[in-house]
């Protein structure tokens, strides 16, 4: 009983703080582990696809959790478990499937496959792009840091809906031309959603309401964000357009 | 669809995918700044919507109203009548569970005793407890009156058992300082007299 109550502390403050769910995912690893093997009817280890599912549906169970779903373990027990089941399920309807970029052999596998027909690519190039890209990532988050931002505040507050998703994408690419706009931003530490919506032609109130996604995108337009501003180039339509 | 890890964790990883959307996906080993092809992604805990909360709270209080009406029937529905004779004439419709449904004065004085008595949710024995009590707080019953107490039903079976329940247990509660007695022993004490003279 007194565990139970340690264990619901411990929930509680991985909710909020991602150091503690850290520590939270780290204590009962062994417990994950043990769910999983059981799951799968098989040993597994941490290298394991089906233990890292199980990590994110333990993460999902600490999001979940509230007191009336009963005793902690066995919320996240079930939550493990019917991932765990999905995953087996999805994977079966890919089995088969040869896939240039992955699939029937996994996705590590069908990376290497696809590494394998890229005779000509360098791999010193792709080590070094990736690093540069490591680099840029952790710029990026340091800055959005800057703006009191995390990476999980922007996964929390990241549209849903096509609709919304198109609507915010409007208001970067009037942005992106009005550069005034992304000069104020930064200098002020600000989105000027006035002037945004009434340029974009979107309801305020939708930038509003995802105004910690519109600050990462503005920051990802702004300061020479290359690689992550090639990954997502095609959102914006001009350059949808090849304009 | 494209995939740009930006974050790693332990429990997960934090992907940007090609269309500008932050996933928080399971962290199959990646490392920052991987780009995949596949992920899994987390699932949103189920939000019950507005709509279907709205369609359960409906069919809640349908259910309800069926419940109510289908009892109601027999709740508020009267079964049998006690009239209570004292010089107050008071009429008393009770339901299938002997609870009263309503009353009515016969006479002034019985309107008189009713005024400002509220029946409801009591059964049949503690409105005629009351009342013969309240009888006797406003002058209508002095030690050794008579209460005649008449059932009507719709069996003969029903009215003699519940008659007797009702004239024993009025009987027990005014502990013999009144005497009461059913409109049959009124009818037989009646003829007894007649035969007499």
């Amino acid at each position: 009983m007194k565990e139970e109550h340690q264990i619901v502390r411990e929930v509680d403050a991985a909710k909020t703080d991602a150091g503690s769910e850290e520590q939270l995912i780290l204590k009962y690893l062994p417990y994950i582990k043990a769910v999983t093997s059981k799951c799968v009817r098989r040993a597994v280890d941490e290298s394991d696809d089906e233990v890292s599912i199980a990590m994110l549906a333990f993460h999902e169970a600490v999001k979940g959790y509230r007191k009336e779903k009963g005793a902690f373990l066995s919320y996240a027990s079930t939550v493990i478990k019917s991932r765990i089941i999905d995953y087996s399920r999805k994977e079966r309807r890919h089995s088969g499937n040869l896939s240039f970029n992955g699939g029937a052999y996994g996705q590590e596998d069908g990376l290497r496959l696809n590494k394998a027909l890229q005779f000509g690519r360098d791999d010193m190039e792709e080590y070094n792009l990736r690093l540069a890209a490591k680099e840029e990532i952790c710029d990026f988050s340091k800055q959005l840091l800057s703006f009191g931002l995390q990476l999980d505040d922007i996964v929390n507050n990241c549209p849903k809906q096509e609709r919304t998703l198109k609507a915010c994408h409007q208001a970067l690419s009037y942005a992106k031309k009005e550069k005034t706009l992304l000069e104020f931003f930064l200098r002020n530490q600000k989105i000027p959603l006035k002037q945004l919506a009434q340029g974009a032609g979107v309801e305020r109130k939708t930038l509003e309401r995802h105004r910690n996604y519109m600050a990462a995108l503005l920051l990802a337009y702004t300061n020479g964000f290359e690689i992550i501003r090639g990954h997502v180039s095609q959102i914006l339509p001009d350059e949808r357009r090849g304009v | 669809m494209r995939y740009l890890v930006m974050e790693c964790r332990r429990g997960y990883a934090v992907v940007l995918d090609s269309e500008g959307r932050f996933l928080r996906v399971a962290n199959m080993g990646y490392e920052l700044g991987q780009s995949v092809n596949e992920v899994v992604i987390e699932q949103e805990p189920a939000k019950k919507s507005l709509h279907a909360r709205a369609v359960r709270l409906l069919a809640a209080v349908a259910c309800l109203c069926l419940i109510l009406m289908g009892t109601g029937g027999l709740l508020l529905v009267p079964y049998g009548t006690v009239r209570m004779q004292i010089n107050p004439d008071v009429l008393i419709s009770v339901n299938r569970f002997q609870y009263v449904v309503k009353l009515e004065g016969m006479n002034g004085d019985g309107e008189t005793l009713l005024l400002n008595y509220s029946f409801i949710g009591k059964s049949a024995t503690t409105v005629l407890e009351e009342l013969s009590d309240r009888s006797g707080q406003m002058g209508f019953l002095e030690e050794g009156g008579e209460i005649t107490l008449t059932v009507k039903g719709p069996d003969n079976s029903w009215k003699k058992e519940t008659e007797e329940m009702f004239v024993t247990g009025l009987q027990h509660h005014c502990s013999g300082r009144v005497h009461v007695r059913s409109s049959e022993e009124e009818r037989e004490e009646e003829h007894h007299d007649t035969k007499h003279h």
